[in-house]
Parts: structure tokens; C-alpha cells; sequence
């Protein structure tokens, strides 16, 4: 038995011994590849730093994959379309737009490299075919990148961080930060297959794990509701960097900020609305009818805002937070043939555009009824026993938008008169959307190069940047959807304040 | 020892309980062919996931597989654009494989 005993043990240790353990000097560890990340990791090694940079999940990209376009300011593209928007005016939008709550100076550096980044994306390899704007005559900011998908963006930043000697560890999440006397001195890492890595990093660690959204302890936590789809990855945006913030008792701001992104259909993924303008499906079609400028009711039988907002996803958000966090999108017949034969009048963002014709409707009636998000009826009361409201209340609501359609009126909201129609040719129809978000945004105060501050006395923890949507102080209280695309821009800028300022402190 | 011996061999235990079934298609062809713990996982007793490099020893680099047309793309998952997947990523051996791919996408793929 001793004998056995000792083969057991001597087997599990040397089992156990394994497991390999590297020690790695570099000057730079950027943790998380979404854009910002990607952006650190590229712009650091093309400075010369010697570079990590580690992704927990299987794929690079994180969020990025999802981006359509960024913004930018006094660009080539803009310059040759005529668009004469400036930086100035971005500015004063943007401290307006949250009333000073932000990080000025920072914002400030940001709106003023936008187009330099534009610049330097394209000689990566990056390309934009447009840029649009998701209102009518709206700020023309939003850089259309290829098919209108971060994918390229994301590809060409890898080339060019490998190219240039960086190395990239999939699967690989930062477990801790060493942080000692003071500072951040490295990361500790283990990767999918179980060996562990201890990078030491000379000239900084640049934190891009892009939020907690993914996360609904945290969630719940720092004020956001936990009843919100999720547009973008369903794993990854954990919060990983929240300890090392109470570790380094960094000051943080607007936690409760997140890209509220009005809604979808109800219960589903909304990663299944999404589409290439051109290459539209039944489900994009269908959630494309929650953002159309008619007739929004909750679930007590009345309007609750003038729906022409509809594309203004900061205002929309909230007063559909309010109302229960969904809403249905209610339309008759005749608004059926009209989104079929003259198109939408709004759009879903850039997956389905106004004016696009719904030739997927009347499939997508037939899907939504199998899959309990969207009601018919031929009469209004059927509709309202279907959609679980009070009847009288809803019958009041159809009658007042009647009226109201007569008159060129709406008496309760101040919308527009061409959006105002009436419900009066059965079958009616109701589809039913839920809120979603994509990412929170808040995080750390920062300096103007990305450094994370303390909160006793506001002096930059050495060697730790952070980057991206988890920064604090880039947003009040919502997203500013008049600067279309800022959310990338400003991770894609960050990331490259962080890395300039690392080799700029090495002296490279 | 006495200790010792005796988490030792409720290890031992565990572990027994935990054998792979080779229930799995992809763990009867590599049982069949002969392939040992220590050939995917580096230790006879596996203590974690096969490694990517000690695939690539019997299956080479690159394994080709059929593409499909995806809208305006050609898709081959054997070569993503979204970074370098790990084999285990998707087939699991010991527990059905699933494609890593559609936790994004939604492709209809048999995979081994």
C-alpha cells in the first residue's frame, strides 16, 4: 500500500508539475482585443515596444466585430462630400450634449486626432466606403467601414501588431494585475490550455476588457437594469478589470452609463436582427418595425412618446425604461402595404435603411405569430386581448390616433404631421420590442494619455491605462448619438494615446 | 503519509470516476488509432484541455475542409478572420463538439 501510495502521489505531482510556468519581459501589455485594444497593440508595436496582447476568448475582435462605422471629423472623405462639420463644433457639441460632465481636455484630444486616426487606419489597410447619418439631414460623421462591419478593421490591426513582431494569446484572460509600491509592474495570465504566464511589463499595462454588460451581478451593482437584450457578444465583457480598479483605488465615474439601443424583438437574440444593407432578412425587416414613427404603446394601453425619436436611441431608451423597459409597435393594414410598396420611413440603423422596401413582411408576420412576438387581429379589441392590455384603454388610444390623423394633429406628442396615421384598416397588427444594450460606459477617470487616476489624489497610478468604453468621463448620462461612431472612436483614439505616451515615457 | 496516501488515493478515485467514456466519435477514432492521454494532453493523467501544437503533430498545420457560400462571403471555419481558434475550441473529444463559429454566427456545420 505505501508503495502504491508513493506511485499515486509521485503521479499526481508530476502531473501537477506540468503545467508550465513563463516568465516574459515586455514593455507593453494590452488586456482585451476589441477596438480599443487592437488599436493600443498596433499603434505600441509599430512604436517599438515590445507587446502582448492577451484576449480571453477563442476569436479576437470583442465588440468590434460589431461596429459599423466611426466617427470622425474633418476628414479626406468629408472634405470631398462637402461636409463642412469641424472639430470645434464636435467639442461644443459633445460638453453640451452632457452638460460639462466629461473629461474636457481629454475629449478636447480626442475630436482633435478623429481624422488623423481615419488616416492612419487606411494605411493599415482599413477601408470606409461612405459616411452616413441615421437622422434625416443629421451630422454626417459615421465612416462606414467595409461592409459595414468591423471585421476588416479588426483583421488589419492584427496584421499589422503581428507583422511588427506582437504576439497575440487567445484564451488567455489576465488573472491579476502585480502591482507593487505603487505601481503596475505586470500581469499575470493563464491560457486555455493551463500554462500560466507572468509578463513583466516595463513601460505599462493598458486595460481594454471593454466593460461588464456581460455581467448582471455588476450590472445590478453600479444601477444598470438586468432586463436588457444584448447586441454584440453574450460572454467576455465581464467586469475582469473592476478588482484591479478597487485595488488601485482608482477614482471611477458614470458606472450607470450604458449604449442603450431602443428595441428589439421581444426575447430575441438580437444578433439575428442584424443585416448588410443589401443583403436584408426577415428578421432585421421585422425589427425594423419597432423603429417605424407611427404608434408605440405600453403595456397600459397608451402612447408614451412622440415616436419620430425613434432613431434618437438616447431618448427613446429611457422613456421606454420607464414604461417597463419594452413596448409594442402597432400598425393596421394599410401601414403593412405601405412598408412593402414605399419602403420604411426610419431606419434600423445601417442593417436596414429608410426607404428600404419590407419584401419580407408578410413572412415575418407568419414567423413573429409561431414565435410569440408578434400579434394580428381584425379587431381592436382581439388585438388588445392578444397583447395582454386593457382593452377600453387601447381602444381610446386607436381613436384619439384616428383623430389625429383626420386633423394633421397629434394632440398628446409634438410629431411631425407626415408621421401621423391612422389605425383603421384591419387586420391590425402588433409587434413586441424589448430595450437592449450593447456596453457600459463607464470606468476610470483618466488623464488626457490615458492614465488611470487615483481617487485620494487624482495622480496617475503608475504603468496603468485604461482604453475604450470603459473609460470614465467620455459620457454623461447616455450616449451622444449625434456624434455617430464615438463609442469606436474614442476606443480606437485611446488606444493610441496610451501606447504614444508609454513610448513617449520610454523615449523611442 | 498516512494523509498523503489517503488524498492520494481519493484522487485516484476521482480520477477513476472521471475516465473518458470514449463515448464520443472523435475519442473512439483516436482510441482506435491508438493515440494515448499523454499524446494530446502531455500527461497520462490529463489535468487539462489537449494542446493546439500536440494536434498539429499527427494533422499537420492545416486541415482542408469544404467552404460554403455565406451571402457575399466565403466561409471556410478551418480559417477564420477573427485570430487563430484553438482545435478544442470546437471539438471537444470527450463531450459533444460544437461550433465555436455560431456563437456569433449561425452556420449549419457538422463538424467531427
Amino acid at each position: 500500500m505505501n508503495k502504491l501510495s508513493m506511485a499515486i502521489a509521485l503521479s499526481l505531482l508530476s502531473a501537477s508539475s506540468y503545467a508550465a510556468n513563463y516568465t516574459k519581459n515586455v514593455d507593453v501589455v494590452v488586456i482585451g482585443s476589441g477596438a480599443s485594444g487592437m488599436a493600443a497593440a498596433a499603434a505600441a508595436e509599430e512604436k517599438g515596444l515590445t507587446t502582448v496582447l492577451l484576449e480571453k476568448q477563442a476569436n479576437i475582435g470583442g465588440s468590434a466585430l460589431y461596429i459599423e462605422g466611426t466617427f470622425a471629423v474633418e476628414t479626406e472623405q468629408q472634405k470631398s462630400m462637402y461636409i463642412g462639420l469641424t472639430k470645434d463644433w464636435a467639442y461644443k457639441n459633445h460638453m453640451e450634449f452632457n452638460h460639462g460632465f466629461i473629461n474636457g481636455p481629454l475629449m478636447r484630444k480626442w475630436i482633435n486626432r478623429s481624422d488623423d486616426s481615419i488616416k492612419w487606419m487606411e494605411e493599415k489597410g482599413v477601408t470606409f466606403h461612405d459616411v452616413r447619418t441615421l437622422f434625416e439631414d443629421g451630422n454626417r460623421t459615421w465612416h462606414i467601414f467595409k461592409d459595414g462591419k468591423g471585421v476588416e478593421f479588426v483583421q488589419k490591426m492584427e496584421q499589422s501588431f503581428t507583422k511588427n513582431g506582437g504576439k497575440i494569446y487567445t484564451e488567455t484572460p489576465a488573472t491579476e494585475l502585480v502591482y507593487k509600491d505603487e505601481k503596475v509592474v505586470g500581469v499575470i495570465a493563464e491560457d486555455g490550455e493551463g500554462d500560466t504566464y507572468t509578463f513583466n511589463a516595463k513601460g505599462g499595462v493598458i486595460v481594454a476588457t471593454g466593460g461588464f454588460i456581460n455581467n448582471p451581478k455588476m450590472l445590478k451593482k453600479f444601477g444598470i437594469r438586468t432586463d436588457h437584450l444584448i447586441v454584440g457578444p453574450k460572454k467576455g465583457r465581464d467586469g475582469d478589470s473592476i478588482k484591479w480598479w478597487e485595488e488601485t483605488g482608482a477614482r471611477l465615474e458614470g458606472m450607470k452609463t450604458h449604449l442603450a439601443i431602443g428595441a428589439w424583438l421581444y426575447g430575441k437574440d438580437p444578433n439575428t436582427q442584424l443585416s448588410h444593407p443589401e443583403h436584408t432578412t426577415v428578421y432585421s425587416q421585422m425589427a425594423s418595425l419597432l423603429r417605424q414613427p407611427y404608434m408605440w404603446v405600453a403595456k397600459d394601453g397608451k402612447r408614451f412618446i412622440d415616436e419620430s425619436q425613434a432613431p434618437l436611441w438616447h431618448n427613446t431608451g429611457p422613456a421606454v425604461e420607464r414604461v417597463g423597459n419594452g413596448y409594442f409597435a402597432v400598425f393596421d393594414d394599410n401601414m403593412r402595404e405601405y412598408m412593402k410598396t414605399d419602403g420604411i420611413d426610419i431606419s434600423h440603423s445601417d442593417w436596414v435603411r429608410v426607404g428600404h422596401k419590407l419584401d419580407l413582411l408578410d413572412e415575418g408576420i407568419e414567423v413573429g405569430q409561431k414565435e410569440g412576438w408578434l400579434v394580428k387581429s381584425n379587431t381592436i379589441e382581439g388585438l388588445a386581448k392578444k397583447m395582454g392590455i386593457d382593452v377600453a384603454t387601447f381602444k381610446q388610444t386607436v381613436v384619439d390616433a384616428n383623430r389625429y390623423a383626420i386633423n394633421g394633429v397629434d394632440e398628446e406628442f409634438p410629431k411631425n404631421r407626415k408621421y401621423v396615421r391612422s389605425m383603421d384598416k384591419p387586420p391590425y397588427f402588433a409587434v413586441k420590442g424589448q430595450n437592449a444594450t450593447l456596453i457600459t460606459l463607464g470606468g476610470p477617470t483618466t488623464d488626457t494619455d490615458m492614465q488611470v487616476l487615483r481617487e485620494k489624489d487624482m495622480k496617475p497610478v503608475g504603468g496603468l491605462y485604461v482604453v475604450g468604453c470603459e473609460v470614465g468621463g467620455v459620457y454623461g448620462d447616455s450616449y451622444n448619438l449625434t456624434l455617430e461612431g464615438m463609442a469606436s472612436s474614442f476606443a480606437i483614439n485611446s488606444g493610441r494615446f496610451a501606447a504614444e505616451h508609454i513610448a513617449e515615457k520610454m523615449k523611442l | 503519509m498516512k494523509y498523503l496516501t489517503s488524498i492520494a488515493t481519493a484522487a485516484l478515485l476521482m480520477f477513476a470516476v472521471n475516465v473518458p467514456s470514449y463515448a464520443g466519435e472523435l475519442a473512439k477514432v483516436h482510441e482506435d488509432a491508438d493515440v494515448t492521454c499523454m499524446d494530446c494532453h502531455g500527461t497520462d493523467t490529463p489535468t487539462r484541455r489537449g494542446k493546439t501544437s500536440l494536434c498539429k503533430n499527427c494533422h499537420g498545420d492545416q486541415i482542408e475542409i469544404k467552404e460554403f457560400q455565406v451571402e457575399e462571403r466565403v466561409v471556410n471555419v478551418h480559417k477564420s478572420p477573427h485570430g487563430e481558434i484553438r482545435c478544442t475550441a470546437c471539438h471537444k473529444t470527450h463531450e459533444p463538439s460544437v461550433l465555436y463559429c455560431n456563437d456569433c454566427h449561425q452556420y449549419e456545420v457538422e463538424l467531427p
